[in-house]
């Protein structure tokens, strides 16, 4: 069931009525929500809301057991077999097959041919996500961050629909505290929350799904068939296309939530004007670049030592960064790009001369893209080696454009051009509608949504976060 | 909290501006929903001719149609018509530059 749907759209109606009928008591209205999420988790695979289900009560269960326990040791090593156990249902879900395939082939190069079992596993949506959530909650229920909480709250914490298939990854700190109360709405609240649904449906029907359909996937589905032109295209589209779809994607969670009274952090925050690599991973995906920060790159060591032992750290944050994204060398090529980028940029602030002037921010941010553009493509192609036939292929000039056009240059220069618009535009935007009429807003929001269902193209690709 | 753009109620325990916002939301939604029921009686159509054919997803064709039939009589559905067409020659246009010797015959 996607967002973008009036399939969605008759749920949510229905969702949001009942969950405000029945605000008290609150529990009652957790048991809806809850119940909601499985609904439309279910809709994809019924098989797994039962996985989504038993991963909710092991965290439970394990939290409630860390809680209870006074020894440190005791207590830490239940932390650990519950990170364990996560990291099990995640290993056996996303990656035993690409270890699999990783072992035969280091066997056939050792000259020991052997067929292993192999096994098709198939991977629930949202899977990466909701595991990570459930270590955070684990984990800062060990530190002390977070009482254990409910079953009912761990649960709907970890099913809850809007964040569940391709996040932001809430933690638990953030929201089991807004499910222990009766939530209410504010005018400004609802009225950003409409705003934001309202806008992720322009990014991903218009910018997104144009961009993939026109240009991004013919050009990658076959990069030799195209010229440099299209390539580079291509390149920048897709760096709109993901931006578009992912923000997308948070906005309207965000906006779903907030319909409901609870309040997700911020994901993005125009990541393309970003001015290094640093200040990239500041702006993108922020749940889960600070999620790395606090659960892998803090406890690995941090920024505590020396710039070599730093470069360690980020080299193996970012690698397991790509893993998270997917079972395959072209996300460890991507993480690695990311990470070897991250440590120069380390090594450069430590050994540059102190007289030596700083660059301007103008370089830095047209170096950051064009590096950011450039690791996207080992992050789109459909293998490692498409990436390089596509790379190699930037060098074959031919100013023919067979995918390229204008309609493709006007939506790359708008998904750009909205990196450099006054930061927080949509909620000042927001913030001075809810002073409407609510007849006057609902008029102008459904006028909205006729103009962006007007220009969509037929039928609705799946998020591309979706399959992580 | 971590950085939220949601803002917070500017007073928690104030129930009556609670249940009032609450009010505002509904009236807002409830509008944007019959603007797009009048307006958007196309996008009904073609959800509901997308559907797995059932007896009952055969009711809802009939129904959505008829209801676009009964919109399109009143230029209902006009605009979105409109867009929807302006938005496919824009999609549809090309770079269209002529190369010295384009629509020449070749030479025999």
């Amino acid at each position: 069931m996607l967002f973008p749907t009036l399939r969605f759209g008759l749920f949510f109606l229905a969702l949001f009525a009942a969950a405000w009928i029945v605000r008290k008591p609150n529990e009652w209205r957790k048991i809806i929500l809850l119940v909601a999420s499985w609904i439309f988790y279910g809709a994809w695979d019924w098989r797994f809301v039962t996985l989504l289900i038993g991963s909710g009560v092991l965290n439970w269960g394990m939290a409630r057991l860390i809680s209870r326990s006074a020894g440190p040791r005791r207590r830490h090593a239940l932390v650990l077999l519950g990170v364990v156990a996560n990291l099990g249902i995640l290993i056996w879900f996303k990656y035993f097959g690409f270890f699999l395939g990783q072992v035969a082939d280091v066997l056939r190069l050792l000259g020991w041919q052997r067929d292993l079992p192999i096994i098709q596993v198939i991977l629930p949506i949202g899977l990466s996500f909701f595991t990570f959530q459930g270590m955070s909650y684990l984990i800062d229920v060990y530190r002390g961050k977070l009482a254990a909480a409910s079953l009912l709250n761990v649960t709907l914490l970890m099913s809850f629909f809007a964040h569940l298939v391709a996040g932001p990854i809430v933690r638990g700190a953030d929201l089991i505290p807004q499910f222990e109360r009766s939530p209410d709405l504010s005018r400004e609240a609802a009225s950003l929350g409409i705003l934001m649904i309202v806008w992720g449906l322009f990014k991903k029907a218009i910018l997104a799904s144009e961009l993939a359909t026109g240009l991004v996937d013919p050009v990658f589905f076959d990069p030799n068939a195209h010229s440099a032109v299209d390539l580079i295209a291509a390149t920048y589209g897709y760096a709109v296309q993901i931006y578009a779809d992912f923000s997308a994607y948070s906005d309207m969670a965000i906006g779903l939530a907030a319909l409901l009274g609870y309040r997700f952090p911020r994901n993005f925050d125009q990541p393309y004007r970003s001015v290094s690599l640093q200040d990239f991973w500041r702006r993108w995906h922020i749940s889960l670049s600070s999620w790395l920060r606090d659960y892998l790159y803090i406890p690995l060591g941090g920024s505590r030592g020396n710039v070599w032992f730093i470069c360690r750290n980020l080299m193996i944050t970012m690698l397991l960064g790509g893993l998270w994204h997917g079972a395959a060398w072209k996300f460890v090529t991507w993480g690695a790009l990311h990470g070897a980028a991250l440590c120069i940029e380390r090594i450069w602030a430590h050994y540059k001369p102190a007289r030596w002037p700083n660059a301007p921010k103008i370089l830095g941010l047209i170096v950051t893209f064009n590096l950011v553009c450039l690791a996207w493509i080992f992050f789109r192609a459909d293998s490692f080696q498409t990436a390089l036939t596509f790379i190699s292929g930037l060098g074959r000039w031919d100013d023919s454009a067979l995918a390229f056009t204008p309609m493709a240059l006007a939506l790359i220069l708008f998904g750009l051009g909205l990196h450099f618009s006054p930061p927080r535009l949509i909620e000042a935007v927001a913030f001075r509608a809810a002073r409407l009429p609510a007849v006057a807003f609902g008029l102008g929001a459904g006028a909205l949504i006729l103009i962006i269902d007007a220009m969509r193209p037929e039928g609705v690709q799946a998020f591309i976060y979706f399959q992580f | 909290m971590t950085d939220s753009p949601i803002p917070e109620p500017a007073d928690p325990n104030d129930r009556v501006a609670a249940a009032r916002a609450l009010a505002w939301t509904s009236t807002a939604i409830a509008v944007a929903t019959a603007f797009l029921f009048v307006f958007n009686a196309a996008s009904m159509k073609s959800w509901a001719a997308s559907l797995t054919p059932t007896e009952a997803t055969a009711r809802l064709v009939g129904l959505t149609s008829a209801w676009e039939a009964e919109t399109a009589k009143f230029g209902l559905t006009a605009p979105r018509a409109w867009m929807h067409g302006v938005w496919g020659q824009q999609r549809a246009r090309t770079w269209n530059v002529a190369k010295p010797g384009d629509g020449q015959p070749p030479p025999s």
